[in-house]
């Protein structure tokens, strides 16, 4: 299994990395590949080439904020492979936001 | 990054208000602030567009606000967990609050505020923390996460 995503909040201070870190977590403890971009304060970093994308079985965006490069998604999207949650609802529940992911496959 | 002087463990607060004031005299002590009532403004504003309790008992309010003069993470352990907001009715013992400023934000302080986040994540860690009996013991704690940062 192989997750990528963006995760991007309002200030980009905390909220961004909490959630790269909860993801990142849980899918390691899955046994799964995963790469997770953040937007925040610091820019972007850990950022996917369209190779990762195009390799991914599904895509997590935890944004509460528009992205930058967004049309790098634009082929999972139109396959109904992103899961599109707040931040802070996948830094509370990393394990459920991992299953609702898988449940798109 | 993780200042001694903004490490609090055993503090008898009783509402996420008292917290926030606190830490804002705290921090202006501390030189941090340009205006500490404007940075608690702005605190008190991101907490009502949305609640920062992310469970765990944990809340990390935050300010971004010219009020502050330098970016700091502050942490407080509370002698009694109490529930955060009306919102999500979380009850809270762990409580870091961030204020960083609008622009001009040194890189390094974020760096280090978001590693200190990322590892809330983990549940040893959390554990290890709400254990610690002094401000001086959970002040090395924090610490230590960023003694790897790259300058």
């Amino acid at each position: 299994m192989k997750i990528v995503g963006v995760a991007a909040c309002i200030t980009g201070v905390a909220h961004t990395y909490m959630a790269q870190e909860a993801i990142e977590q849980e899918c390691k403890k899955r046994g799964y590949e995963v790469k997770m971009e953040t937007q925040g304060g610091m820019g972007i970093e850990n950022e996917l080439s369209e190779e990762e994308i195009a390799a991914a079985d599904v895509v997590i965006m935890a944004v509460a904020i528009g992205i930058e490069g967004e049309e790098r998604f634009e082929e999972k999207e139109d396959s109904g492979k992103i899961l599109t949650l707040n931040p802070a609802e996948v830094i509370r529940n990393p394990s459920a936001t991992i299953d609702k992911a898988l449940s798109l496959l | 990054m993780i200042r001694k002087d903004l490490v609090f463990v055993h503090q008898e607060l009783n509402c996420s208000a008292d917290v926030i004031t606190f830490v804002a005299e705290a921090a202006d002590c501390a030189g941090l602030l340009n205006n500490p009532e404007e940075f608690t403004k702005a605190v008190f504003r991101r907490e009502t567009e949305i609640s920062t309790s992310i469970g765990y008992e944990i809340a990390i309010p935050h300010g971004k606000t010219d009020a502050v003069k330098e970016a700091f993470i502050a942490y407080i352990g509370l002698s009694k967990p109490f529930e955060w907001d009306s919102q999500t009715k979380d009850l809270v013992s762990m409580v870091f609050l961030i204020g960083v400023p609008e622009k001009n934000t040194d890189r390094l302080h974020l760096k280090a505020i978001s590693e200190v986040s990322k590892k809330l994540i983990n549940e040893d860690f959390r554990e290890k923390l709400i254990t610690c009996q002094s401000n001086e013991e959970a002040f090395i704690l924090l610490d230590s996460i960023n003694q790897g940062i790259e300058k």
